[in-house]
């Protein structure tokens, strides 16, 4: 197995940010439908994700959840890696605590997308997500 | 898989694509969870363990954690949490999610593609947690922190070992991996399969520049 990037998981299309500039918050995988999940977050973000375990991030934290498609591992029978990303979502906390933007980005390249219903609830479900320990 | 050279002498015993098949079926079906009780009574207790860990982690800290060097001298990095991702694994074989971050030398190399050999400097944090038992949704969460391995390049000082100072250090205590610097044997046994690849597994995805 020759040496190389995995280039399928890049993060290709129009993107406000980029997530992979951010550090993990955590992570998580739904094996209904085979994907991973990874929460990242900004500085301000992440000060906050690591010392409480509240959802109200301060003005400014930037949070963003890359979902790919889960793969084979060619290296290591019995583990999965990320192979293309099925969306990017991200959310911006602007001002007080409760008032943030919700964006989500689908499909090759990553486009924005209407939001089909309630993008407030994924925006708090993303934002009531608890910090992996990292000590 | 029998080697090319003993199957010249046994021939007979070559694996058919269906029986090789059959293996891999066997090998990827997740194993049957326990009876329903003990897998409710086994989840809620791991649970309870992570939602303590967690409280801990987040409490201010009066100071850092003292974390002592691997007993191969490799030292312990704080910094390793604000490393950036380059992929990550779903360990369905050991029921453990793992995050894989690299240092700025490490990103530089995957801007550049200049990642066989990777350059000195470079080092990556692999950090491993057990996967919680998954939500009412299906969702598998990050449970607790096992443990975070660090791989260091420096082709001189650690050319006995493939070029690399290997670390592990284990639970929210930290505590070093070794009883002895012979720990590293097993690292290097383990990623000699991966020697073309400078002995890193991981095929990182690039973009964090």
């Amino acid at each position: 197995m020759a040496t190389r990037l995995n280039e399928d998981a890049a993060l290709v299309g129009d993107l406000p940010s980029n997530p992979l500039k951010e550090k993990v918050i955590t992570s998580w995988f739904d094996r209904k439908i085979g994907t991973m999940s990874t929460l990242y977050g900004n500085d301000a973000a992440i000060q906050h994700a690591r010392n409480a375990a509240t959802a109200d991030y301060p003005d400014g934290s930037v949070l963003s959840l890359v979902t790919w498609k889960e793969q084979e591992d060619p290296r290591w029978f019995g583990g999965k890696i990320p192979q293309k990303p099925t969306s990017v979502e991200i959310v911006t906390v602007h001002g007080t605590p409760d008032h943030y933007v919700y964006q989500r980005f689908e499909s090759s390249p990553l486009k924005k997308v209407d939001e089909r219903s309630a993008p407030y609830d994924r925006a708090a479900y993303l934002l009531n997500q608890r910090a992996a320990v990292m000590p | 898989m029998p080697l090319p050279s003993y199957l010249k002498v046994h021939p007979g015993a070559a694996v058919s694509p269906s029986g090789l098949a059959v293996l891999r079926t066997y090998l990827t079906t997740p194993v049957p969870p326990p009876a329903a009780q003990v897998a409710a009574s086994n989840a809620s207790t791991a649970a309870a363990a992570a939602d303590l860990e967690f409280t801990d982690w987040i409490k201010p800290k009066t100071s850092p954690l003292t974390v002592q060097p691997e007993f191969n001298g490799v030292p312990f990095t704080d910094d390793y949490k604000n490393w950036r991702p380059i992929s990550s694994t779903d360990r369905f074989d050991n029921h453990t999610m793992r995050e894989i971050l690299g240092n700025d030398i490490a990103l530089q190399a995957i801007a550049e593609n200049h990642i066989n050999p990777w350059p000195d400097g470079a080092a990556f944090a692999k950090v491993a947690w057990a996967q919680a038992a998954p939500d009412a949704d299906g969702m598998v969460k990050t449970g607790k922190f096992i443990q975070v391995e660090l791989m260091i390049k420096d082709a001189k000082k650690y050319a006995s070992t493939d070029g690399w100072g290997w670390g592990r250090w284990r639970g929210d205590d930290l505590k070093p991996y070794g009883k002895s610097a012979v720990f590293q044997n097993e690292c290097t046994g383990c990623h000699e399969p991966v020697c073309k690849n400078d002995f890193v597994y991981t095929m990182p995805f690039s973009g964090q520049r």
